[in-house]
């Protein structure tokens, strides 16, 4: 048996360490920790709680926007507050802007060195040792492609920017609704980015990731994990106001093969294998391995971002891909066709935006309060919860999307998703575990959201 | 030979936005005076810490020169954790051998804050070759001590920002408290703009050191007030203040911190002119300050309810600040608050503003 220690984990955002025991060519068991935490849900306590929208944006510089929005629906669901149709409909833009952001950059600056030779330019080289499995033509066409994708990094950054105010840690998400006012000018600003985006996702980054995908057909072979699935649901749609909120992106859960609901009630942190004593960090804990926590539903581990996000939306061409889709190559699949289906939602949204409508209510703080505000980040389910005493904040927790993904084992000692899905995979070569990165970096991990 | 002055070049980073009004940020002009100045691009290494990855997005966001001029004709980024290079025990010994190879003349970069508690243990970014972790702290005194000059990008790293907020469990310090001030400088921000980050770079590559104010800030960017150019600054000077988000008015009420900031966002914008905070009707969150964002809480309260540790308004003081505040452009309703001792500003902050904007050469006029 070959023990190995992977870290740092170069373009994945955060600190990640994973430790490998590989057996016959294959990982056997796998242990990934977070080795970074800033502790920022403890630098609430005590604060008013409308401030916790802005604060806790800062644990993600790569999807804020999912953090703001999280944050505002908690303190509005706590104070009971609705917020005005524009307020609703910016904030789809604003995340759906935020998605379109992150699933571009994943691919093309986080996975994509892992399969072609980068730009022969510091800070990409030395990249990764790989054996080019595509032809050098579609090799260099790629590499174009990655450049390309800084630029539409800024471009989709200035979209959100429109109604954001500014990206990243944008500053238009306010508990109550939003600051930045619906016209003419700014709708045209936002379209005709968007349309630039939705251009390069369709006659760019799918075809990419399709001819990807053609020509490294063992990369659907690997990294399955357990198979199940939870989203959180987000994108809420007009009809939804009357009674249960409806979402473009359903919250569900898909278990076994089978499909179900989701109470967010029902997701609990277990620490058993975390630096953590309830919310207090323990650094000397034994048998602790990482700053992360390990949320579970019904004792569960689920895997969440844009995978399954897909398959409990029913995307047609994800279904297609069967079991396949459950795997290193198949997440990437599944974010493109994601990033494809919203460009073309956003395009509809932004007309329900209605010029000199309100954007945003007063709202009405109580001293004791309680709220949950959920949604999805590009990198999966996000959940936050605020508890209101004497008119501050009193506790605040937030799981994050990576906080499922590469969560530690958990109470009963059953690994995280993430640990799940490098069982199996194949080393060939133990001084290059191409193949482990592969899976790692399918999954869109951000070690800053994770332990937070 | 240079191609521009430094003081033609200082008006570049700041005229741009003063006369256009919109963010052409760094001008066309000076991406083409860089190339072919530099004979061998000087060594950059950009290391994160306690960092939320922001920073390095921001960086993305640079027009001119954007990021791939930036990386093929102003600086040799050696490495940089985000963007690329190997995985593994190899990314360390890569940085550590681009680190000697360039000892004493490379720039370090960092962003993020430094946990020292615990040891440093609260990040740790990497194994050594006996599998013991390696923390952030260690690497960062490690490649400081080697480096000619250290950049703090963001305020985490710079002053310890949102990753150091009470009660910093993790002990999360700033650079300004690890690093001697002569090697250090300051690019604040959460995040900074790209400019703020690009056209230092920019300037120490062309020119060396830029001049910098009490907090290790380049006065080219942060020389000036968010107040003074305010776009709704006439509703300030009319006493029309916003009291809901979205509508028209200062945004004093809903808490703007634009008095006390020193930053050029008002004139340079962000997301190449896009936006920005004031602009989409988001009142100014001090980002940029040393004390962020403990000093701008509450966010949305207005700012006499802002309390500053270890300032205090004396009367001697005031009259002092009554008079920068003046020549600053600070108005009646605000200064009315100094002089009642309901706002603090940092002592050293107010009497800055008014004369580095002249002498750097760099401010509107």
């Amino acid at each position: 048996m070959t023990k190995l220690v992977l870290a740092p984990i170069s373009r994945v955002p955060g600190q990640v360490q994973i430790e490998l025991e590989i057996e016959g060519g294959k990982v056997v068991r796998s242990k990934v920790a977070g080795t970074m935490a800033r502790g920022l849900e403890a630098t609430l306590k005590g604060h008013d709680p409308r401030d916790a929208q802005l604060l806790t944006q800062r644990i993600c510089g790569i999807c804020p926007v999912a953090h703001g929005i999280a944050a505002a629906q908690a303190l509005e669901k706590a104070f009971g507050a609705a917020i005005p149709e524009n307020a609703r409909v910016m904030r789809n833009l604003l995340l759906g802007a935020n998605f379109l952001l992150t699933n571009i950059y994943h691919f093309y600056q986080i996975a994509l060195p892992d399969y072609v030779h980068s730009l022969p330019l510091a800070p990409f080289t030395p990249g990764p040792a790989i054996t080019p499995t595509l032809p050098v033509q579609a090799n260099a066409a790629l590499v174009q492609h990655f450049l390309l994708s800084l630029e539409m990094s800024r471009t989709v950054q200035e979209m959100l920017a429109v109604f954001g105010g500014k990206m990243p840690h944008p500053s238009a998400v306010v508990p109550g609704g939003v600051t930045e006012n619906a016209d003419a000018q700014k709708v045209t600003a936002f379209r005709s980015r968007l349309r630039e985006v939705a251009d390069f996702i369709k006659n760019v980054y799918l075809p990419d990731v399709h001819t990807l995908a053609w020509y490294n057909p063992q990369a659907f072979a690997y990294g399955a994990g357990a198979g199940n699935l939870l989203s959180l649901g987000a994108y809420p749609l007009k009809d939804g106001l009357r009674g249960q909120p409806e979402f473009y992106f359903k919250s569900g859960r898909y278990t076994n093969g089978q499909p179900g609901e989701v109470d967010p009630d029902k997701i609990k942190e277990e620490f058993r294998y975390a630096w953590y004593e309830g919310d207090s960090f323990q650094s000397e804990k034994p048998g602790a391995y990482s700053w992360v926590k390990a949320p579970r539903y019904e004792g569960t581990a689920y895997e969440v971002g844009a995978l399954a996000r897909m398959v409990i939306h029913g995307h047609s061409g994800v279904k297609a891909l069967g079991d396949k889709a459950f795997s290193a190559m198949g997440r990437h699949i599944a974010r493109a066709e994601e990033s494809l289906l919203l460009a073309g939602a956003l395009d509809e949204w932004l007309n329900q935006l209605e010029p000199g409508k309100p954007v945003a209510v007063n709202l009405n703080p109580t001293p004791l309060a309680q709220g949950t505000g959920i949604t999805e980040a590009p990198q999966g389910a996000l959940l936050h919860r605020l508890e209101v005493k004497n008119a501050v904040i009193h506790n605040y927790q937030v799981i994050a999307p990576a906080t499922w993904n590469a969560s530690p084992r958990d109470d009963s000692g059953k690994p995280g998703p993430l640990e799940q899905a490098l069982v199996g995979t194949p080393v060939p070569d133990t001084t290059n575990p191409l193949e482990v990165y592969r899976v790692i970096r399918s999954f869109d991990l951000c070690l800053a959201c994770a332990a937070h | 030979m240079k191609p521009i002055s430094r003081r033609k070049f200082l008006e570049l980073c700041a005229a741009s936005a003063a006369t256009l009004g919109l963010s052409q940020t760094l001008l066309p002009e000076l991406a083409e005076a860089l190339n072919g100045v530099l004979q061998k691009k000087p060594t950059v290494l950009w290391i994160q810490g306690a960092a939320c990855s922001g920073c390095s997005m921001s960086l993305l966001n640079s027009v001119h020169p954007d990021l791939k001029a930036l990386l093929t004709e102003i600086i040799n980024l050696r490495h940089h954790p985000q963007l690329g290079g190997v995985s593994g025990q190899s990314a360390l010994e890569h940085l550590r051998q681009a680190a000697e190879q360039a000892r004493g003349k490379f720039l370090l970069i960092v962003e993020g804050a430094v946990p020292t508690a615990a040891g440093g243990n609260y990040c740790t970014v990497g194994v050594d070759a006996q599998g013991q972790a390696i923390t952030f702290q260690t690497l960062v005194k490690d490649l400081a001590a080697k480096a000619s000059l250290v950049m703090a990008v963001g305020t985490c790293a710079a002053y310890g920002g949102a990753a150091a907020a009470k009660p910093n469990l993790t002990g999360c310090k700033g650079l300004n408290a690890l690093v001697d001030a002569e090697k250090l400088i300051n690019v604040p921000g959460c995040p900074p703009h790209p400019d703020w980050i690009v056209g230092t770079l920019a300037h120490l590559v062309m020119y060396g050191r830029p001049e910098v104010d009490d907090f290790g800030r380049p006065k080219m960017f942060y020389g000036g007030v968010v107040h003074d150019n305010c776009p709704r600054r006439q509703y300030f000077d009319n006493s029309t203040f916003a009291l809901t988000f979205g509508e028209p008015g200062c945004l004093l009420e809903v808490g703007c911190k634009g008095p006390m900031t020193f930053a050029d966002c008002s004139l340079r914008q962000w997301n190449g002119g896009t936006n920005w905070c004031i602009r989409s009707g988001s009142p100014c969150i001090s980002c940029t300050h040393p004390e962020f964002p403990a000093g701008s809480l509450p966010l949305y309260g207005r700012m006499e309810r802002i309390s500053f540790a270890g300032i205090k308004v004396t009367a001697d003081t005031v009259g002092k600040l009554a008079g920068t505040a003046t020549a600053l452009g600070i108005g009646a309703h605000l200064a009315g608050n100094i002089i009642k001792g309901r706002v603090g500003i940092l002592k050293k902050g107010v009497q800055r503003g008014g004369d580095t904007v002249d002498k750097t050469g760099a401010g509107p006029n």
